[in-house]
Order: C-alpha cells, then sequence, then structure tokens
C-alpha cells in the first residue's frame, strides 16, 4: 500500500487495450499474485468509468453525425443526460442516454417519457424534441435549459429549483406558479407528472423562470400504458394490485399507498386521482423550497422513513418559517396546507387554481383562502398605494373636520358655564365684604379688652417674683441641712461596718480555735490508746523474755550436766587405751 | 470430495469482474424516483438492520420463509406508525410479497447497500481495508465524495461542498468506485492469491 508507483502504473495501464493487460502486469508485479489480480479488477473498473462518466455514450447510427455530445449535465439511477449540439439544426439541445439497453420494459418507459412530454406544449415545460430506441443506447432529445449570458458570451446552463437558492418569498412563489402552469397545461392534454419535486423544476439561470422536466412516471392519455406493475405490495381493491411510483420524500399519502396502475386519465374519477397527486406535488414543491427540506424525512437512520411516513396518513410538521427564520405569510402557509391536504377531495381542483391563488399572492390580492376583512383590505392597499392614500388623506381631513366641530361646541359650552360661574362669584365677593367689615369693629373691641388683660397680667407676674425668691432662699436652706445629715449618717454606716468586719474576723478565730483543739483532743486519745497498746506489748514480751530465760537456764544446767557425763566418758576412755595393750599382749 | 477444478479463464475472470463492477456501480447509483422495488427494496432494508435476516439464515433453507418475516416486519413498522398517526388498518391480506427468488435477490441488493455503506463510513475515518494492495490517497475526501454521491449530489454539487474542482471531485469518486469494486473482488474470492 505504500508503493506510491502502482497508481501511475494503473494510469499508464489503463490507456493500454484490455488484452494487454495480464501480460504488462506480470511483468511488472512478477512475484505478487494478489496485487496483479486487484490491478485487474481496478483497470475493468476503471474502463467502465472512461465509458461511463468521461466520454460521452455513441448513440449510433446518424444520431451520432447529427448531435455532438459535449457536457455531462446529470446522472440518475436510469439515464445520464448530456448537453450537445444538433449540427442539423444549429441548436443546442439536451440529450438524456439511458443505462439499460435491450429491455422492453425500460424502452417503453422511454417511449411513454417522451411522448408524455412532447404532446405538452407549454412555456413551462422542457420540451421534447425526438426520441430514439432501436439503438445500443436508447435517448430523448430535449430542449437545453439555458440562455445566452451576452457578459460571458457563452450559453448559462439552467439548474433545478433544488440546487438554487431562492433570492425572495416573492421568487419561490414565482417558481412554483411557473411550474403550476406547466403542469396545468400538461393535464389539459392528460398528461399527468406523478414525480414533482424541486429536482425536477428547472430554472433558468438569467430570468429566472420555472420549467417542469422529467415526465418519467407521467401517465399519458395518448400513450399506452406501460408502467403495469411487475411487482406490487399492496393488494388494492377490486380493481386490482397496487403500484407505488413517487419519490418517497414528496409522495402524496394515497400515493404512498399505491395506486391503480390502470388509471386512465380520460376517465373523471382517474383524472380527479391524478390531478390531486400532482396538486400535491406542487404543495410539496412549495413546502420543501420554503422550509429548505421535503415533507417526509426520516428523523434518524432507525427511526420510519419517507416512505412509511407517507403511507401513515400523518401530516407534515406545519410551516411557520423558512430555512433562513424569515416568518412565511399566513397566506402562503394556507396556500401550502390546502394543496397538501391528506384529504384529496380538500385540495385544490386543479394546477391552475394552484398557479392562480400563487398569481394573486405575488399580485398582493387575497386568495381564495384570505378571508379576513382587515387582511383584504391591507392587501388592496398594497396593490393601490396613490388611491389608499388618497382615500387615507380624505378620511383624516373630514376626521379633523368633525374634530374641530366638536371641539368649538364644546368651548362654547364652558365659555357660557364660566361665565355663570364669574356671576356667582362676584355675588359671593359682596357678602363677604361685607362680613369683614364686622369682624374689623369686632376685633378693636377685642384688641382693647386685650391691653387691660396684659396690664392685670404685670402686675401678677411682679408678685410671683416676690414669692419665687422667698422659696429659692428656703429651699437653699433646707437642701444645706439635708447635705449635713447625708454626711452624719454615712460616718455611721462606715463605722458600723468596721464594726461588723472585726465580729466576722474574731468568729473565724474562733472557729478556728475550736477546730484545733478538737483535733488536739482526737489526737490526745489516739497517742493514749497507742501507748497502752506499747505498754502491752511491752509486759507481754517480759513474760516471754523470762520464759526464755528459765529455758535458757535451764539448757544451760542440761549442758553442765552433759559435760560432765562428756568429762566422765573421756577419763573411762583413757583407762580403756591403758589396758588395751595389756591385753593384746596377753592374748599373743 | 469435490473434484479440483480448473482455474477459470481471462474472459471468465473478466465476466466475473464486470459482474461485481456492476453490482456495486448499480448498488451506488442514487434512487430518486421510486419503484415499488425500490421501497421494498428500502424496507428489507430496514429489515436486515433488524437482525431477523441473521436469525434466518440459521435456520435451514426450506424453514427460512423470508416473505413471511419480511412482511411481518412491514405490517409491524406500518402498525406502529398507525398508532403514531391516522391511517386506516392495514391488514395481513393487504400486503404481498415477491417469490422467495426476488426477495433474496433484493435483500442481497439491500446487503451490498449496507455494505458500500459500512465502507463508506470506514473511509470517512480514514480506515483503509489492509487487504487491498492498490493505494488510496486522501481516504477521508474519497469518502466524503461517495457519501455525497450516494445522497443523490451531483459531481457539480459534490465539488462545491468539498470544496474542490470539479476534476478532483470526479477523480475522488472514481477512486472510491475503483476501491469498493476491489474490496468486493476481494470479498468474492477474486482479489487474493490463493
Amino acid at each position: 500500500m505504500n508503493n506510491p508507483s502502482v497508481g501511475d502504473i494503473l494510469a499508464k495501464l489503463s490507456h493500454r487495450p484490455a488484452s494487454e493487460w495480464i501480460a504488462r502486469l506480470e511483468k511488472v508485479f512478477p512475484d505478487d499474485a494478489s496485487m496483479r489480480r486487484q490491478a485487474l479488477i481496478w483497470l475493468h473498473a476503471d474502463q467502465h468509468r472512461v465509458a461511463d462518466e468521461s466520454e460521452p455514450p455513441s448513440l449510433g447510427g446518424p444520431a451520432q453525425q447529427r448531435y455532438e455530445l459535449s457536457v455531462r449535465l446529470d446522472t440518475g439511477a436510469t439515464a445520464s443526460v448530456w448537453q450537445a449540439f444538433d449540427r442539423k439544426l444549429g441548436r443546442n439541445v439536451a440529450i438524456k442516454v439511458f443505462h439499460d439497453q435491450g429491455e422492453s420494459e425500460a424502452m417503453a418507459q422511454v417511449i411513454a417519457e417522451a411522448q408524455a412530454a412532447s404532446d405538452v406544449i407549454s412555456d413551462y415545460v422542457v420540451r421534447v424534441h425526438d426520441v430514439h430506441d432501436d439503438d445500443a443506447h436508447p435517448y430523448i432529445v430535449m430542449e437545453l435549459v439555458g440562455e445566452h449570458d451576452p457578459e460571458r458570451g457563452q450559453i448559462a446552463l439552467g439548474n433545478s429549483a433544488a440546487a438554487c437558492t431562492p433570492t425572495s418569498l416573492d421568487e419561490i412563489a414565482r417558481w412554483v406558479m411557473h411550474a403550476a402552469r406547466g403542469v396545468h397545461d400538461a393535464h389539459l392534454r392528460n398528461v399527468f407528472h406523478r414525480d414533482l419535486k424541486p429536482q425536477n423544476v428547472l430554472i433558468t439561470p438569467i430570468s429566472r423562470r420555472a420549467r417542469v422536466a422529467d415526465f418519467g412516471l407521467a401517465v399519458s392519455g395518448a400513450s399506452e400504458q406501460v408502467d403495469l406493475p411487475t411487482m406490487t405490495l399492496f393488494k388494492g381493491g377490486p380493481d386490482g394490485p397496487l403500484s407505488v411510483r413517487g419519490t418517497p420524500e414528496y409522495m402524496a399519502p394515497e400515493q404512498a399507498r399505491g395506486l391503480p396502475p390502470s388509471l386512465d386519465p380520460r376517465a373523471a374519477s382517474d383524472r380527479a386521482i391524478l390531478v390531486g397527486v400532482d396538486v400535491w406535488g406542487l404543495g410539496a414543491i412549495l413546502y420543501d423550497l420554503l422550509s429548505g427540506h421535503p415533507p417526509w424525512v426520516a428523523r434518524s437512520p432507525e427511526a420510519h422513513g419517507p416512505w412509511e411516513i407517507a403511507a401513515s396518513g400523518e401530516a407534515p410538521v406545519p410551516l411557520h418559517r423558512t430555512r433562513d427564520g424569515v416568518r412565511i405569510p399566513a397566506s402562503l402557509r394556507r396556500l401550502v396546507d390546502k394543496a397538501m391536504s391528506l384529504d384529496p377531495t380538500q385540495r385544490y381542483g386543479s394546477a391552475a387554481a394552484v398557479a392562480n391563488e400563487l398569481q394573486a399572492f405575488l399580485a398582493r390580492r387575497p386568495t381564495s383562502l384570505d378571508r379576513s376583512r382587515p387582511f383584504r383590505l391591507m392587501l388592496w392597499s398594497r396593490r393601490n398605494p396613490q388611491l389608499a392614500l388618497t382615500a387615507m388623506a380624505v378620511v383624516a381631513l373630514a376626521l379633523v373636520a368633525l374634530g374641530t366641530h366638536a371641539t368649538v361646541t364644546r368651548l362654547r359650552g364652558e365659555r357660557n358655564a364660566l361665565n355663570r360661574e364669574v356671576a356667582a362669584q362676584h355675588a359671593e365677593q359682596n357678602l363677604l365684604n361685607q362680613s369683614v367689615e364686622q369682624t374689623r369693629a369686632s376685633l378693636a373691641s377685642t384688641q382693647q379688652k386685650l391691653a387691660t388683660e396684659r396690664q392685670n397680667l404685670a402686675n401678677l407676674e411682679l408678685s410671683i417674683g416676690e414669692d419665687r425668691r422667698a422659696y429659692t432662699a428656703l429651699i437653699d436652706a433646707k437642701e444645706k441641712a439635708l447635705r449635713d445629715a447625708n454626711t452624719a449618717t454615712r460616718q455611721i454606716i462606715e463605722q458600723l461596718e468596721a464594726a461588723r468586719r472585726e465580729r466576722r474576723a474574731a468568729d473565724q478565730a474562733r472557729s478556728t480555735y475550736e477546730k484545733l483543739s478538737a483535733e488536739t483532743k482526737q489526737d490526745a486519745e489516739r497517742f493514749a490508746k497507742e501507748r497502752d497498746r506499747a505498754r502491752r506489748d511491752r509486759d507481754s514480751a517480759r513474760s516471754e523474755r523470762d520464759v526464755l530465760q528459765r529455758e535458757l537456764d535451764g539448757t544451760l544446767a542440761e549442758l553442765e550436766r552433759v559435760r560432765a557425763e562428756v568429762k566422765k566418758a573421756q577419763e573411762n576412755s583413757a583407762d580403756v587405751d591403758a589396758i588395751q595393750p595389756a591385753a593384746q599382749a596377753k592374748r599373743r | 470430495m469435490s473434484e479440483p477444478t480448473d482455474p477459470p479463464t481471462d474472459e471468465q475472470m473478466a465476466a466475473q469482474f464486470e459482474r461485481i463492477i456492476r453490482r456495486v456501480k448499480h448498488s451506488m447509483n442514487y434512487r430518486g424516483s421510486y419503484s415499488t422495488r425500490d421501497i421494498l427494496g428500502s424496507l428489507v432494508a430496514r429489515w436486515l438492520q433488524s437482525g431477523e435476516w441473521e436469525r434466518l439464515k440459521e435456520l435451514p433453507v426450506d424453514q427460512r420463509h423470508i416473505g413471511e418475516s419480511v412482511r411481518r416486519f412491514i405490517l409491524d413498522r406500518l402498525d406502529q406508525l398507525r398508532r403514531r398517526g391516522h391511517r386506516e388498518e392495514l391488514t395481513e391480506e393487504h400486503i404481498v410479497m415477491p417469490d422467495e427468488a426476488t426477495l433474496i435477490e433484493i435483500v442481497e441488493a439491500a446487503q451490498l447497500r449496507a455494505w458500500i455503506e459500512a465502507r463508506i463510513a470506514d473511509l470517512e475515518r480514514e480506515v483503509v481495508d489492509p487487504r487491498v494492495l492498490i493505494p488510496l490517497a486522501n481516504p477521508k475526501h474519497v469518502g466524503q465524495a461517495l457519501r455525497l454521491h450516494l445522497d443523490g449530489q451531483t459531481q457539480r454539487q459534490i465539488a462545491a461542498t468539498l470544496g474542490v474542482s470539479l476534476g478532483i471531485a470526479n477523480k475522488r469518486i472514481f477512486e472510491g468506485t475503483n476501491y469498493l469494486v476491489v474490496l468486493q473482488g476481494i470479498e468474492a474470492g477474486l482479489g487474493v492469491s490463493s
């Protein structure tokens, strides 16, 4: 894996004929059979890549001469779309080249798609110019959705609505309106798309107009029915098994649960079903472009998939704001809700109705769902700003005139009321003047009385001053006597306190003496007892000593007696010793 | 004891390579519009995730009854949604299963798709299978490009998302596809010498 030259070797070999690969690989990797095998697989895969992706496929026959394929625009599961130049007519076209070859069902599908699309003449549908189904690669020649770019001097290619970024809510509404017009034009030719989604709506690069493309799943009244189900999932009703076709993320609920494959666009009941599916699809496109995601989305890899949710009858998550956080107008939300009603009978009756509603929205006119009078009035004002301004000015002037009249009337009434009030206040003032005169006279007599009373008061104050001085002297004398008494009392108290302290000391000494006396007495008694006991011990020892003395005396006497006996025995022994030699001699 | 078989001729080997390449490339195609078979394929993929197929593989072939198992699985899942939503009840009789051989084809396709997604996840984590001897440059980028390719993005969109030129985006997808084909060849016993 670390050999950097392997890639170069394979790159060189890929340009050699396949017949040389094995021999050359044996030369390059002589000892590594595994590497040779893997390199061979790689080269085969690379050959497919070159055939599928880089080089335009061969259309075969005269078409190869007529069409010059240049740029691959897109690749899907069944086909690739290439930009091509039609040498015969001198124009650019798009050619959808199918991968599968020779399968009858696939070929029939190609024809059906081409017939369905070519039968529709509309400014909002991608036109089909030609179809070719009897050679190596079946293909459909279509109008190239592109515009001449004067700035770059070349053709600018369109892109799907899913890949374009709308600049405003109005642009989204305009795209879906165009798509609805195209779908309606198709319906008029009994062609029903059944696979409407942003990827199948192409936007022109400069004029930003929308066109419906890819009628691969369309049902057409003009063509033979080709999508008889080779496989079915639901048994269906009396009309036989049901077929599920479409893109799960955008499917109408009834489409997800399966539709009879033999729907006839010319029969009224079948037509209503097919219109309902396409109206849902338009609502789903609007939903996706507004919210940034399709109506049915799996919440996680393990959760229920889009088809399961679509078939379950759940309602899509309600719209509130765009992916950029812009509040979605109520008109558009109501429009989406109606187009994507779970009950097909509650949806718009035709794609044209959807287009008209969007046109009304774009023209700031009320849609059929906008019933509120204030809202309608607001929309009318937006549409007719000058009229609205004039009307507002007239109403404002009338309101000002009415207001002025009402104000004048009110002011007059207020003036009359004020005049009446002034007269009443004059009369009241006269009464008050009379009252003031009377009060002044009364005040003069009162002042005179007051002067007399002041004189009496001064006299009274003089006598009170004398009395106050006498009382002050008396109080001073009494206070001095009181102080002297207090001093004497304090001295007596101090003497008394000293006597008390002395008595407490005497009491304490006496109690100490008594305590010591008691302790001394107890000690004396204890010493007397110990003395008596010592005396008794002494007497006892004396008697014992006497006994021992007597015993000692006895013993000493005995000892003397023994000594005497021993001495006597010794004397006897000496006698024996003297006799013994004589005895021996005698014996001999 | 089986008789020894002759080694495959170059043509036979090339034919085997072709089959593997077609199967891998077909599984990597983005299915924008679904047919009933595609719907059934997506349900079978979920059925595989449930581990039911691993359990059935333990049984003898005549006792597996894949169709019945898938039918029960679909009904159970739809029943879960019915309890959550307002769908009218689907009974067992409403669901039609294809014959066992077709169903096994669908199961194998779903297995291959799951295998591809797992290997792409490996590449995104910069895990390259050591059995592949051909060097793969920048596996993480290759994994990211393949993931976007599986999600149905065009090569122009992939280039824009990864911030690379259109040529580099194409190269990443081709190298990644070739890597998966080689690995699938190894799984089939063709990529290693016996």
